[in-house]
């Protein structure tokens, strides 16, 4: 094995083949690359922080005991982003709470779930608090798949039709779910969506 | 056109049209202030989604990851301890074994001195037929 210099100058390829080898340092790389975007998939899906920080955790150390069977000509990420998908899938299986994305047929149509919003108030929010947190607020009291699924699109920024794959799940449920998510997303800041455009 | 819908604005700022409808729906959006408007909204929800992305102390977490995935090293102390009580409890069965087989060889041993010296006593007296029954 060659030794490295500088691991922050290497690409994907290059860490994971070292990191096959046993590599703990090409493996630390890939973390410090990876980790911030792992956490905040696994806290937006799993709707804790901690939760986010403890599954993303688990993730890496699957990804180290896996990484030997991974294709090096393959994409790294969209590897790392399904395992912490279906890890967090798993734990809220496991809890009790992951049937509804299972259940959920929208792809037809409107969902047939009632979306409670209890935690939510603009009114009482809007002057107290800046806009990103009222629609992070807002994004908090989706149901878990709308706000994955918008998740994923708009921050990993990937396409409908990679959002399908990683979620195992048809094009046209990942559309219905984006717009379901935004029309939720857009009741529930009604009141600060009319209130900016009035002027002062 | 006609004012496109809520699905063709998400679609549309998704990228996710055919270059015509995407072209239709920016002539529309041009001309027209209420869709301008709904667009806006779906941009700034985008946007303010984009600020909840949060940065987390990755180096903290990379260390405790590290640290789960490195074998844990085997403490020469507790092997020592190990070894110092298995040595010890060794030590304590074979001296009460010890202990246990002399007193039994001392009782033994008292036994036969005191069964000789009766019958020393015996002899002496000059009765040797207490001696006959006594060994039988």
């Amino acid at each position: 094995m060659y030794k490295v210099k500088n691991y922050k100058e290497q690409d994907d390829i290059t860490l994971i083949k070292l990191a096959q080898k046993g590599d703990e340092k090409a493996f630390e790389e890939i973390v410090n690359r990876y980790s911030n975007r792992v956490i905040n998939l696994a806290a937006r899906i799993m709707g804790s922080r901690d939760d986010g920080w403890d599954i993303a955790q688990e993730v890496f150390i699957s990804v180290w005991r896996n990484i030997k069977s991974f294709d090096s000509t393959k994409n790294l990420y969209p590897w790392i982003r399904k395992i912490t998908v279906n890890a967090c899938y798993e734990e809220l299986r496991k809890r009790g709470k992951g049937l509804e994305s299972s259940l959920d047929d929208v792809e037809d149509g409107e969902p047939s779930i009632d979306v409670p919003d209890e935690k939510y108030s603009p009114e009482d929010t809007f002057d107290k608090i800046e806009l990103n947190e009222v629609i992070e607020k807002a994004l908090e009291t989706l149901p878990e798949h709308y706000r994955v699924t918008l998740w994923l699109r708009v921050i990993e920024n990937l396409t409908y039709e990679e959002i399908a794959e990683t979620l195992n799940i048809n094009i046209g449920t990942v559309k219905s779910r984006i717009n379901m998510a935004r029309k939720l997303m857009r009741d529930r800041l009604k009141y600060y969506l009319e209130v900016k455009d009035e002027p002062s | 056109m006609n004012h496109p819908s809520f699905e063709d604005l998400s679609s549309f700022i998704d990228k996710e049209l055919p270059d015509w409808k995407i072209r239709e729906i920016e002539e529309h959006i041009d001309i027209c202030p209420t869709c301008r408007e709904r667009l806006e909204d779906l941009l700034l929800i985008d946007q303010g989604i984009r600020a909840s992305y949060q940065e987390f102390d990755t180096q903290t977490f990379t260390a405790e990851v590290l640290e789960r995935i490195r074998p844990k090293p085997v403490s020469r102390y507790n092997f020592r301890l190990k070894l110092a009580t298995i040595g010890l409890a060794i030590s304590l069965i074979f001296g009460a074994s010890l202990g246990i087989v002399r007193s039994r060889y001392r009782e033994n041993l008292n036994r036969e001195k005191q069964l000789l010296i009766s019958q020393h006593n015996i002899i002496s007296s000059g009765d040797m037929g207490v001696i006959l029954i006594s060994d039988r």
